[in-house]
């Protein structure tokens, strides 16, 4: 016994040392989080990556915010409410039957109507309402309003075939019976909680990838995903853990890839009237909430050290924010970063009328963005500073979503993206606008200003785009003034892949095998 | 015998009721999944027809009723995340864990059992003295420091063997195994020896204590002293009466390696279920959750019983005790 297990290990031990050649045209990848496979189950921006090589949507979004054609060739607003889509001729599903509108309806059909999922992609179709088909490559939607952000939202709309997905659930796409796309890669395999492994599309009409097998890992383990990087059982990992930044730049066999996010971290200070834990500093209740004060909230803008929370917190992993979007996406602005000003926030938080400041609670996450915990701990001591006392609490983003959905909070941190569509438009409508008719639906600190909804109107019901980017510019920089949020940073997303690979990382954390190219 | 079967068995039952409303209860004290879950674009009426769907909206008791009518049946109700029957998905994942856990089983047997015999029958040698500094090491190590430093050893710096994964598999009977291929087995040996290091600890340690205690007791003397060769003694008389226990806790730990791998199968990346737990609790699929714990209890009750029926063997007295 002892004998043949010793015989074995020395086996194995001489496998693992003479290794594989490693395929020039094969990727294996470590992704953090598993797929849902179908594309229609589960909206999230993960699971928006895996389906992104197995199918394509309409239309396709840049990191600039640009949209690009996929499998709609061309659009043009026919009326306000009226969008008609030309199709792309001679697309083939991998199974070989043709693209065409009936496959379109069908996967619109298929995200309302499929039961039993707790986040579908409804919301990217809402404005839908019904739809002509004049020919096979033809689409025309009528909209219920004037919906600026749809062809943006359709990249998150999968196209399946309506043969092959007809009456599948999800399991049917797992098991790679109804997984049948139109995208650059074949699903050969997953296996649950372990791998997925596709193949090139060989007859795929856009650009073929480079790579023809691609191995995706799911390593959801931080230590152990950058474990696998170095010891080379994969070529590239997603979401590199803050504190190995460092260390995997240093390592000659490995190269670091970062980009902004469009992932934006800010602070928000309820505006309801009577708040849950702020009080004055005796416990005595406050006769309003200080936080509906414009000069109270720039006094917590001012006492916050963004250098250093950068720097410290951060490990320079962010970038100051100037707008709600990252420099380049539409609707920029170059808003200004406040310093850190301590008196002067002393002093306006005492014009406010609270020369001593008040108590108050930071509620965070501790598993959501990025150093989430650690930004609430540091906020709470630069408070100190000026003498607002704020306690602590830090939890899974699973049980603080409810507090602040049932406003249960009074000063909270929140990130917010812009749904893959690279547009701060995306911000005016839904975390800025008073919640009304599925307008405002992020606006978790209920702040109602009509002014900046009548410029967010405005540039929703505006066809021109240059004409919209000024309004969204315009009502991006009365938000910022206004503090209606206070702003820290975007976050960066980082990737590593082998010394020998190129990658493009995206702005949404989307990881996608395409954007990976050999080093020449 | 029948009647002490059918007993535990009924024992059983009570028990698997009394978790399936603890674990209920637990889970639901989370929070409403939707709310959880749910994309923050999404608006108040989606959420409201989203949870009317699910049946969220409807009290504690009749979503526990509803949840037992289908449980029942088998029906733990489908992944939040990927749409797939929960339970399907938990039992999926066993041959994987098992795999492991009966490795890590037989390798603690296996090293543990001797090592132990040696340290109980010669405590004073230096060799018995490093057995017992050794096996405290692997009770006091964290398993997923071990599980790091072993990767970082034997992955990274010296790259003999696979960070992490399954490796290469064989379908037997539908079943994915990795031991009966050298890359398998190759992926197999650090988080086997991560998840075996408790196990042979204890097996020492229990080993040791009851062969301490049997050497001094008159049968074995009385043996010695009938002029029976050492190995009859060791093997038949002192081995044969210190079993009991072990198998009992060794049943115990093959339950606790199968419910609770969750630590060493997240670290390896290992497709068990102790991984799918641990990234059901992260993405907080309810359905996934429940059905593991509820499998989980199984599983342990099921390995009591035998353990149970397989010292009523190895010992009359506890069956006939029982019987009265």
């Amino acid at each position: 016994m002892m004998r043949s297990l010793l015989t074995g290990v020395v086996a194995v031990l001489g496998i693992a040392l003479i290794g594989m050649p490693a395929d020039a045209q094969e990727l294996v990848m470590g992704n953090r989080v598993p797929p849902a496979v179908d594309p229609h189950f589960s909206n999230l921006t993960s699971n928006q990556a895996y389906s992104k090589h197995i199918f394509n949507a309409l239309t396709f979004v840049e990191a600039d915010g640009s949209v690009h054609p996929n499998l709609a060739t061309s659009w043009r607003q026919l009326e306000a409410r009226t969008w008609e889509f030309k199709l792309r001729k001679g697309v083939k599903f991998h199974d070989g039957s043709d693209f065409t509108a009936e496959d379109v309806v069908f996967s619109i059909k298929r995200v309302r109507e499929l039961p039993n999922n707790p986040n579908p992609y409804t919301a990217s179709i809402a404005s839908i309402e019904s739809w002509d088909i004049p020919d096979p490559h033809t689409i025309i939607f009528h909209t219920s309003s004037i919906d600026s952000v749809l062809i943006q939202r359709l990249d998150s709309i999968y196209i399946v075939s309506h043969k092959a997905a007809a009456n599948a659930t999800p399991a049917d796409f797992a098991s790679g019976k109804a997984a049948i796309g139109t995208g650059p890669f074949k699903l050969v395999e997953y296996v649950p909680g372990s791998h997925l492994i596709l193949e090139r599309n060989e007859d795929y009409w856009g650009d073929k990838p480079h790579w023809q097998k691609v191995t995706i890992r799911i390593i959801s383990n931080d230590a152990a995903r950058v474990a696998a990087l170095l010891g080379g059982d994969v070529d590239m990992i997603e979401f590199v853990p803050t504190p190995d930044v460092e260390a995997l730049r240093k390592n000659a066999n490995v190269t670091v890839w970062q980009t902004p996010s469009d992932r934006f971290m800010y602070w928000v200070p309820h505006q309801r009237d009577k708040l849950a834990f702020t009080t004055a500093k005796d416990g005595k209740p406050l006769d309003k909430n200080p936080l509906q004060d414009i000069r109270v909230r720039k006094a917590i803008s001012l006492a916050i050290n963004r250098k250093a929370m950068i720097e410290r917190v951060m490990t320079d992993l962010a970038s100051p924010a100037r707008s709600w979007v990252p420099k380049g996406m539409f609707g920029y602005i170059a808003g200004d970063i406040d310093p850190y000003d301590p008196e002067k926030s002393k002093q306006l938080l005492a014009e406010a009328g609270y020369p001593d400041g008040f108590k108050t609670q930071l509620n965070c996450s501790n598993d959501r963005y990025v150093n989430d915990a650690k930004i609430c701990l540091a906020t709470a001591q630069m408070l100190a500073r000026i003498g607002i006392q704020a306690s602590v609490e830090t939890e899974p983003i699973s049980t603080l979503v409810p507090k602040l959905r049932a406003n249960k909070i009074d000063l909270f941190l929140l990130g917010a993206a812009t749904g893959g569509s690279a547009n701060a438009i995306n911000h005016l409508l839904r975390q800025l606008h008073t919640p009304v008719g599925g307008l405002g639906v992020g606006n978790f600190g209920q702040y109602f200003d009509p002014e900046l909804d009548a410029v967010t109107d405005e540039a929703a019901n505006e066809i021109d785009p240059e004409k919209r980017e000024a309004l969204v510019r315009k009502g991006m920089k009365m938000a910022w003034e206004r503090m209606v949020v206070i702003p820290l940073h975007h976050q960066v997303v980082v990737a590593a892949t082998k010394k020998s690979l190129n990658f493009r990382p995206r702005f949404d954390e989307q990881t996608l095998a395409i954007n990976a190219s050999p080093a020449s | 015998m029948t009647f002490f079967i059918l007993r535990r068995l009924f024992q059983s039952v009570v028990l698997l009721a009394v978790v399936s409303l603890l674990v209920f209860l637990a889970v639901f004290a989370i929070g409403n999944p939707v709310d959880i879950l749910i994309n923050f674009d999404a608006t108040p009426e989606e959420i409201t027809r989203i949870k009317r769907q699910m049946g969220f909206h409807l009290p504690l008791w009749q979503q526990y009723f509803v949840f037992i009518g289908s449980a029942l049946q088998g029906d733990f109700g489908n992944s939040f995340i990927n749409g797939a029957p929960a339970l399907k998905l938990v039992v999926e994942r066993l041959p994987a864990t098992l795999e492991l856990a009966i490795a890590a089983l037989l390798v603690s047997v296996v090293a543990g059992i001797p090592l132990g015999l040696v340290a109980g029958l010669r405590p004073r040698k230096p060799s018995s003295q490093a057995i017992m500094a050794g096996s405290i090491l692997g009770f006091s190590s964290p398993s997923f420091w071990v599980a790091l430093v072993l990767i970082l050893v034997f992955g990274v710096q010296l790259g003999w063997l696979p960070t992490g994964g399954r490796g290469e598999t064989v379908d037997v009977l539908g079943v994915q195994l990795s031991f009966l291929t050298a890359d398998g087995l190759a992926h197999m040996v650090l988080p086997t020896i991560t998840f075996a290091l408790y196990p042979t600890a204890l097996a020492i340690r229990l080993t040791r204590a009851g062969t301490r205690e049997i050497v001094l007791l008159d049968f074995v003397r009385f043996a010695r002293a009938k002029g029976l060769s050492e190995k009859r003694v060791i093997f038949v008389h002192v081995l044969k009466n210190i079993l009991v226990p072990i198998v009992t806790v060794m049943g115990v730990q093959l339950g606790i390696l199968i419910s609770y791998a969750v630590v060493t199968e997240t670290i390896f990346a290992w497709p068990g279920m102790g991984k799918l737990i641990i990234d059901s609790i992260y993405l907080v699929d309810r359905p996934v959750m429940v059905a593991f714990l509820m499998f989980a209890v199984f599983i342990f009750t099921l390995i009591n019983l035998i353990v149970d029926i397989t010292y009523s063997f190895l010992d009359p007295r506890i069956r006939i005790s029982e019987l009265r």
